[in-house]
């Protein structure tokens, strides 16, 4: 053992010994390095490891009680991990879950994190694996490594890697749904050839790496292994729970909890309306069921059974030697309405003479008008498997066309001064709305009013006029909201006064409000009105209902609107947009495509492919109503022209020699399929589409139309209570009479016109005083102290043989404070280099930092001294901003810096620099467009730059005409301004608001 | 050469930039993004330019055994440790990478963001000393507003509060608009003085 005394002697005699030469001098640095790295790799290491207590068993980590249960009313795709939390002891940081198709390859699927000092809020751990969800992508690691901390024998592994050894055979154990960016998939593809039983098959092969991500769905009725490790807040992995399986199974569909039914007499209609269940993707029908009075018990007995039907289900699921439950009753109510599943919520169904028909789907079911109340209904969901769900039994409520909202007047147009991507939806007038008040004064009569308006693009608006009426009718006051700022003040009447002998707490304050606008005009008769009443819960007036034209809007915001699109490709509208009632407008999404969507099921290891089906849909046939696919490859498409042509002919020949009726069917059949796919081809369209030998050719080609018709669609509105108190509009229509509708890039912001002008008028400006500055006209700049005083600052770093200390600000390159700052040091270090004055430079940005070495060392070539240019004069601390400053003082009060130049965009650490140059004595001189940092510049440093002097500093300093000119433009533009500020003030002032509605609102 | 193909560059981005404030067309955009990924990567890769600076300047000072050698090789200890450590265990909750970070470095910032208290009240003692009568309109103005602050100055006097937010929201609030109006155009100008190739120091001397 060597003591502390006997080290350190040893330790200086050997560093003595290295001071002889240089090569021994870097051992010696090596060596301090390696046993400062052991020292701080070894204590945080061991403490951050070490902190498990040791009395515990590994054992006492596991966590318990592991379930994996089937997620209900789902597609089949989802399973719940659960399992009970360790207590907040344990320290647990995070538990992970790893999953496999079988229990000897569990890879890592996601992680729980929690709190380590509270430990988890709850009784279980949930983690729900359910829908598509992220199986690879760039992410994930390249090779398969096993989880930390395991041993060999461990089935846990990371992520599933991007190795296709490992996912090829992984692809029959999921459901997998590659993401493929759209330009890959069209042009990039590799055509891969595979011959199965004599029959050809034809892929689109791509390398892993050419998908954007690969997402997996669990399959159905498949068993998953599942286990969870808790890992505690050292990283120490405890081991993993027993292997426990879950198998996904397809369940019946979501039970709809809220349905309503109306009747509106005078239309003699039916309407419903109900949620939309969160699982939508296996659902296949909305069916309704009228069901009479007498038939409830009946129901009610059906639908008993039908619950224990769908529960023995789920139980045989987890025991098959349960009995099975069959259906021993039948559905008393009558089928009203059945159509294919949407996303839409509502539906109306006409009585025509006492009963309710649909031909198509051969439904007749009497309704009589005047027995409304002997009717219930039912929502049944139906699902591909042949699952169903029954809502709640829905009394039917009667109402009138009255009672309903009225019908939107809307309007779609393209979203202006956007890359295209938008549609705009708007509808009605603009509506004015009181949302709360405050009193100003002691006596409560005094009342500050808070409103709001929604409009849309149809309408701009100006003005806002309140009359104010008291509850005889007495105008109290007018207030003209000539610019709305959303609040205005009044004077109530003492008797308003919740303090007043006078006070009644009925007393209302009634106001109309009408507005004038820009762009379409609302006409004159447009009044809304609403009354505001005191509240003793709020101690202050609250408004009450609104209404619009005389027609009430109770509880406005429980009104929406809601828009339904339909694609060019499809016959179904589906759920766009919903906008509370006070909205006008809304917008409706429309995306570019830029990925395509395919299932994965193959792979070929020889090629390192991927491989997916060639197809892609071409465009929509609006007279069959169906899509017709095409395959990126021509020779596919010739290849099956071929090949169906030939099955077409040995069909037909096999058709003359057979007798039986179901053979000849099948094979008619068979060539009406063929024949249909050989007739598209042969349309106009394909027909040019396949003349085109190149296949990227052929795609750009293909790809115009496809995606221009999946952008395409047609609008329509459901104004609704909730409760299928609605009204519907028809599709919406141009003048040009034009039904679908695609959003337009567009190619100018009309927007940024007054920016567009205002910049060419500086841009004229600038090439105006550089002219008149080249030709030598006088050009006045005021004086700026802190400029002037630069030549005093280096002189005087010069005359006490110190450095100077420039620190370009904090921010990157991007930012104008820093180039500021920067063109400032090149005048400060060449004048530096001419008086052999050593200017340090720390920066916090490294792409800053090689243009300031670059500044520098061309200062000192053109002051005539490259020899004295230090590199490491410019250098790099950290990014950390208070690493930094400490190291920028560390700086100053080693090298003690007479002059210290701060000239760039500063935050907090402004003042800790500032103080500490204070400190030391140095002349310090500062600019900085940081409007919040410039006071405690001017406290601390001698000269400072104040926000535009900062990038006034190197046209002052360099006097060049181009520089000065430059300034003087800004100057004058900065003279029209204030001469704006100023008309535009006294105009608003005088309530003369054109010129402030010249300029767009921010 | 290595001067003019920089300026050109930069002339040319920044007129294609300021095309796309005006031009919102898809192609723009889909330009402009392609930009943004490119100058992401370009920014991480930078990161190298400068851990070699430090390590240049530290290494001089090692070698050379300049005044405090010593230190540069706790600054290059800690940056071969601090970094391998995210490497070797990564930067999770609980690695020692976060140890670090939780227990070393916030602390330090936190010490160093402390002491601007201090700094502030010597500033403002400084700022606050009644030697003109600007000094003493801004002596005033900081007590109405610091008192403003605090439940005593309701208590004094309604009126504080409310002088304090007139003060806060319109002499102090003009001046800092005035000052904002200022950097913008003085901003733009640079802007367009590296457009129109006038401003170059920030190219260096490209020898």
């Amino acid at each position: 053992m060597i003591n502390q005394k006997e080290g350190k002697r040893r330790l200086s005699a050997f560093s003595g010994l290295m001071w002889k030469n240089n090569s021994a001098q870097i051992k010696t640095t090596l060596m301090y390095l390696i046993i400062f790295c052991l020292f701080f790799y070894i204590a945080p290491a061991s403490w951050a490891k070490d902190s498990k207590s040791k009395s515990e068993t590994a054992a006492q980590f596991v966590v318990q009680d592991l379930r994996v249960d089937d997620i209900p009313n789902d597609d089949g795709s989802g399973l719940q991990v659960s399992w009970k939390p360790l207590g907040p002891e344990k320290r647990i940081i995070e538990y992970r879950v790893y999953r496999g198709a079988n229990p000897e390859n569990l890879y890592f699927v996601g992680s729980v994190p929690v709190n380590p000092q509270t430990g988890f809020p709850g009784e279980r751990v949930n983690y729900y694996d359910n829908g598509y969800n992220m199986f690879v992508d760039i992410s994930s690691p390249a090779k398969q490594r096993k989880e930390a901390q395991q041993d060999k024998d461990s089935p846990l592994y990371r992520n599933i890697p991007r190795d296709l050894n490992i996912i090829g055979p992984m692809l029959k154990d999921y459901s997998i749904l590659g993401v493929i960016p759209k330009d890959a998939f069209y042009y990039k593809t590799k055509m891969v050839e595979r011959k199965i039983d004599n029959e050809t098959n034809f892929y689109a092969g791509l390398r892993l790496d050419q998908f954007q991500s690969l997402l997996k769905k669990l399959i159905p009725n498949k068993p998953y292994y599942y286990t969870v490790i808790a890992v505690n807040e050292s990283r120490v992995y405890y081991p993993y729970a027993d292997i426990v399986e879950g198998i996904p199974r397809i369940n019946d569909p979501e039970l709809i909890r809220n349905f309503h039914s109306v009747y509106v007499e005078d239309k003699d209609q039916l309407q419903f309306e109900w949620t939309l269940p969160l699982n939508t993707d296996l659902l296949r029908n909305n069916n309704i069921f009228l069901v009479h009075d007498k038939d409830l018990n009946a129901y009610h007995e059906f639908n008993d059974e039908h619950n224990l039907i769908v529960q023995n289900r789920i139980d045989r699921f987890n025991d098959p030697d349960i009995e099975e439950i069959k259906a021993t009753k039948k559905n008393p109510g009558s089928l009203i309405l059945s159509t294919p599943f949407t996303t839409e919520n509502t539906v109306s169904l006409k009585v025509e003479g006492n009963s309710i028909v649909d031909e198509k789907n051969g439904i007749n079911v009497s309704f009589d008008s005047d027995k409304v109340d002997n009717y219930h209904f039912v929502f049944q969901l139906e699902d591909w498997y042949g699952g169903t769900s029954y809502s709640n039994i829905a009394k039917l409520m009667v109402t009138s066309s009255e009672h309903l909202p009225t019908v939107p007047n809307f309007t779609v147009a393209d979203k202006p001064d956007d890359q295209g991507d938008y549609m705009c939806v708007f509808w009605e007038k603009p509506v004015v709305f009181l949302t709360n008040s405050s009193f100003l004064n002691k006596d409560k009569t005094k009342l500050t009013i808070n409103y709001d308006f929604e409009t849309n693009r149809n309408y701009k608006v100006r003005n806002i006029y309140f009359d104010i009426y008291d509850d005889e009718g007495a105008l109290i006051t007018s207030v003209n909201e000539f610019h709305p700022d959303l609040l205005f003040n009044i004077t109530l009447p003492k008797k308003y006064s919740p303090d007043s002998p006078e006070y009644d707490i009925n007393r209302k304050i009634a106001f109309e409000i009408r507005m004038k606008t820009a762009g379409e005009e609302v006409p004159a008769d447009y009044v809304l009105k609403q009354e505001m009443q005191y509240d003793e819960d709020y101690r202050t007036f609250q408004p009450l209902e609104l209404y619009m034209n005389g027609e009430k809007i109770e509880k406005v915001q429980d009104y929406s609107y809601v828009v339904y699109k339909k694609p060019y490709t499809s016959e179904t509208f589906r759920f766009s947009t919903r906008s509370a009632g006070v909205m006008r407008q809304a917008d409706d999404i429309v995306r570019y495509e830029t990925t395509v969507y395919k299932g994965v099921g193959e792979f070929d290891l020889d090629k390192n492919l991927l491989l997916v089906d060639t197809s892609i849909n071409a465009y929509y046939d609006k007279e069959t109503k169906t899509t017709v696919n095409t395959d990126i490859y021509l020779s596919v498409v010739e290849h099956k022209i071929e090949k169906y042509t030939k099955e077409i002919k040995d069909a037909e020949a096999k058709l003359a020699t057979v007798e039986d009726e179901n053979e000849k069917a099948q094979l008619q059949a068979q060539i009406n399929r063929y024949q249909g796919y050989l007739d598209t081809n042969n349309n106009e369209y394909f027909q040019e589409a396949n003349s085109i030998t190149n296949n990227k050719k052929r795609m750009k080609f293909l790809s115009k139309r496809r995606e221009d018709e999946l952008r395409h669609f047609q609008y329509r509105m459901v104004k609704t209570d909730g409760h299928a108190g609605f009204v519907e509009t028809d599709i919406f229509h141009d003048e040009e009479g034009n039904d679908y509708f695609i959003p337009i890039s567009n190619w100018f912001n009309k927007e940024r016109i007054p920016t567009l002008i205002a910049s060419l008028l500086f841009g004229f400006l600038v090439w105006f005083m550089i002219r008149r500055a080249k030709k030598g006209h006088d050009m006045y700049i005021r004086p700026i102290a802190g400029l002037q005083e630069i030549d005093n600052a280096i002189g005087r770093a010069t005359e006490m043989g110190r450095p100077i200390l420039f620190q370009p600000g904090l921010s990157g390159i991007g930012d104008v404070a820093t180039l500021a700052g920067l063109s400032i040091l090149g005048k400060v270090a060449t004048k530096a280099a001419e008086y052999d004055t050593k200017i340090i430079v720390p920066v916090r940005d490294y792409i800053v930092m090689p243009i300031a070495q670059e500044i520098v060392k061309d200062a000192h070539y053109e002051a005539g001294r490259p020899d004295t240019y230090d590199k490491s004069s410019v250098f790099f601390i950290t990014t950390d901003q208070f690493a930094f400053v400490a190291g920028v003082n560390g700086v100053m009060l080693r090298e003690k810096c007479a002059t210290c130049f701060y000239m760039g965009m500063y935050y907090a650490e402004a003042l800790l620099m500032t103080e500490t140059g204070n400190s030391i004595g140095a002349v310090q001189i500062a600019g900085s467009d940081a409007v919040t940092q410039i006071p405690f510049f001017i406290t601390t440093c001698d000269y400072t730059l104040i926000g535009e002097e900062l990038y006034g500093a190197s046209a002052y300093l360099a006097r060049d005409p181009m520089m000065i000119g430059n300034l003087k433009a800004v100057d004058v533009t900065k003279a029209i301004i204030l001469v704006f500020l100023i008309v535009g003030t006294a105009l608003s002032t005088a309530k003369i608001t054109f010129l402030i509605n010249i300029f767009p609102d921010k | 050469m290595k001067r003019q193909i920089p300026l050109a560059l930069v002339i040319i981005l920044c007129f294609l930039f300021v095309g796309h404030t005006f031009i919102p067309h898809k192609i723009s955009d889909n330009f402009y993004q392609w930009w943004l990924s490119w100058v992401r990567t370009m920014t991480s890769f930078a990161v190298v330019l400068g851990v070699m600076s430090l390590f240049t300047v530290h290494w001089g000072k090692i070698s050379r055994r300049m005044p405090n050698w010593q230190y540069s090789i706790v600054t290059l200890g800690a940056l071969v440790f601090t970094s391998a450590s995210g490497f070797i265990w990564g930067t999770q909750q609980g690695t020692p990478y976060m140890w670090l970070f939780k227990n070393v470095q916030m602390p330090m910032s936190s010490t160093m963001f402390s002491l601007l208290a201090f700094y502030i009240a010597s500033a403002a003692y400084k700022a606050f000393r009644a030697r003109s009568p600007e000094a003493t309109v801004l002596l005033v103005s900081a007590i109405i507003v610091m008192i403003a602050q605090v439940p005593i100055g309701m208590a004094i006097s309604k009126w504080i509060p409310e002088i304090s937010n007139w003060i806060l929201n319109v002499p102090n609030l003009a001046a800092k608009r005035g000052v904002a109006l200022g950097v913008g155009l003085g901003g733009t100008a640079v802007s367009l003085k590296i457009m129109l190739g006038i401003e170059r120091t920030y190219l260096g001397s490209g020898d």
